[in-house]
This record gives C-alpha cells, structure tokens and sequence, in this order.
C-alpha cells in the first residue's frame, strides 16, 4: 500500500537526490496555463534540503538544518529565517523532514493512479496554505507529489532520477551567500 | 548588476489591459523586527479591473486581490474576503504591508507621477524617481535595454518611514511575456 511504502520510505531513505518539474494545474486569473518549472533537489533528513530552480529562472531555498535561506537571483536578495517550523507542514516537510509525519498530518490511502500509488496528507494545523497534499509512490520512492492549496490551486511536483542515500559532502548543505547579493535577515 | 545603459528610449505607451507575472521580495519593519515576505505574483489588468495573485515559491496561492476603481477586495488563505475601498489601506491591515497596487499599475510599466505632480516614463538612462507619495522608484533592469521600446524587469521600490508608516522595500522581477 501508499502508506507502506512511504514508511518504508522514510525510515530506510536518510539523504537523496534528484530532478523535479513542477506546474500549476489550475489556469491561473490570466487564463494562460503556467509554465512548467523545473530544477533539482538533494536532501538529508532531517530538515537539510537544497530546492534548486533552473527554469524559467533562478531561485533557491536551502536549509542547513538551522537556517532556512531563500535566494532569487534576480531580486539579487537572500532571505534567511530560522528553520524552526518553518518546514512545518510544507511538502518539504514530507520529504525532507522529521520521520514523525502523522504528527502534522492525518494520512488516509488514495488508491492507485497514473502508474502509482497515493497517499493523502491532510495538514493537521490550520495556520498552512495547504488544504492537501497527495504523494505518488512507486518502488518505494515518490514519483509526484499534487499540492492543493486554499484557494483550489493545484500544483503537481514530478520527480526523476531518485536517487537514495547518495554521497555527500559534509560542506553539502553550507549556503554561500552569492557575491554581491543583499542579505534580509527575518 | 544594473545596466548603465545609455538607452534614452522611454517605455512603450501605457497599457491598460495587460497580463503579467512575476517575483517579488518585500521587505518591511514590524514591531522593530524586519520581516521579508518572498512570493511570486500574478497580475491581470484590464479597463476599472486589477486581479492580483500572490503566490508562495513553492506555488501556492497566499492571497488574491480585486481592486476596482471604488473597492478592492482581499482574501486571504483560508480566511474570508476582506473588503475596503482604499487597497493600500488593506493590504497594510490585512497583510502588515502596503503593497501600492495603485502605485504598480504605472511602475510595472515604467511609468510614475513625479514629486512636482508630472508624468514620469522610464528610460534605461534615466531610471530613477522619486514620486509624490514618497517611494523613491529605481527602473533597474529592462528586458531589453536597447529596445526601441524598454520594458521594465527589475524594479527597486523604497519607502522611508513617516510617520506611522514604516521603512518599507520592494523589489520586483517582471517574468518576460509568455513565461508565465
């Protein structure tokens, strides 16, 4: 079942890496369907991660397992707040978080689709901009996950070459600020 | 880094029906704290009729804005709409900062109303203005700076505190048309 294999998941991955492509599925107000964005991501439980995307443009956030930092490239700006429960109940959360998942979130079978098997996670707390989160699992690892936010917004993540448990580096999760961009400090 | 071009070309003519998208950072006081908000927004402008979307980076929606000529409506993630007839006032009240829709309906296209009253329309060399409701505007960087026509994609707004209004800035990235 989805939620066998998430456990498993969980308790036998404690780093990966991979690439991702994410889209809006709902049009958004201007009737154009958005673009698909897409990067890569390596993680190291708990609480260290490195969203990176490439396209349509630049934009990090990279938690060191402390800090949460933020950083556009165009805005030539990073942000950086405490991690604390930042990650909360965030998708990141799912992946890259805590073991301890049903804490945050109540999590029911989805029955089998698109080649997968899913798992809804209700976010327990209020205060998320998430209403659901479905994760898509097949041989063990997720393969997509679908963000539905308060306002009916779905956003659905894909992920490829998975890979678990890689090496990496000690200084892997380390943020250097880039050269000349401003630091906000929350 | 910003280009110093010698482009004297200004902006194209206004438009009052377009579509854009975008990132922004907002950075502000609260309570002595600095507080920095990162997001990526949407905004469809039509005739009497702006739609705003402010959306988290990983792409969920935060909040919604409508505003028309005489109100503006803001909802908020999972909370109900908040209406006024002033949406600077709003924002400010529902979302502890300002966000100067009035303002970005000339600025996301190069335009602004200068300290003495004047029209004010960006070129790549001369990119900064100061307007009559205090935001000091820095245009710096275009989609294409030699174009005949410049478009704005990197836009400085700042704010001094006055009164009870406090130090407030905004930086915003115009995604180029068609990337959504």
């Amino acid at each position: 079942s989805a939620l066998d294999q998430f456990k498993s998941f969980v308790s036998t991955t404690k780093s990966a890496k991979g690439e991702f492509t994410q889209q809006q599925l709902t049009k958004s107000k201007t009737g154009k369907a958005a673009p698909v964005s897409s990067g890569s991501f390596v993680f190291a439980r708990p609480g260290k991660f490195i969203w990176t995307y490439q396209k349509p443009y630049d934009q990090l956030l990279q938690a060191d397992g402390d800090q949460l930092y933020i950083y556009d490239k165009d805005l030539n700006q990073v942000t950086v707040r405490k991690l604390g429960n930042a990650l909360g109940s965030s998708p990141a959360a799912i992946l890259f978080g805590s073991n301890d998942l049903e804490k945050n979130f109540t999590l029911s079978e989805a029955g089998e689709r698109d080649g997968a098997e899913w798992l809804n996670a209700v976010p327990k707390t209020k205060d998320t901009t998430f209403e659901q989160i479905g994760i898509g699992l097949r041989g063990g690892v997720p393969v997509a996950m679908e963000l539905k936010d308060q306002f009916g917004q779905v956003s659905v993540l894909k992920f490829s070459n998975f890979q678990r448990n890689p090496a990496l580096g000690a200084q892997q999760f380390k943020f250097e600020v880039p050269k000349g961009a401003d630091v906000v400090k929350q | 880094c910003a280009t110093t071009s010698t482009n004297v070309a200004t902006v194209g003519a206004y438009r009052d029906s377009i579509d854009l998208n975008g990132r922004l950072a907002v950075n502000y006081q609260k309570d002595g704290k600095t507080e920095s908000l990162n997001g990526n927004f949407s905004w469809a402008q039509r005739p009497g009729h702006v739609d705003v979307e402010l959306v988290s980076p990983l792409g969920q929606t935060v909040a919604t804005i409508a505003v028309t000529p005489g109100s503006a409506t803001l909802t908020q993630a999972g909370r109900a709409p908040v209406s006024a007839t002033d949406i600077d006032g709003l924002t400010q009240q529902a979302l502890g900062w300002p966000l100067p829709v009035s303002g970005l309906r000339d600025w996301l296209q190069g335009y602004a109303v200068d300290a003495g009253g004047q029209r004010f329309s960006a070129s790549p060399a001369h990119n900064s203005v100061t307007t009559r409701d205090g935001w000091r505007l820095r245009f710096v960087e275009w989609q294409n700076a030699d174009a005949a026509q410049p478009a704005p994609r990197v836009i400085h707004a700042e704010r001094a505190a006055a009164g009870d209004i406090q130090d407030l800035s905004i930086r915003i990235v115009v995604n180029p048309a068609g990337q959504g």
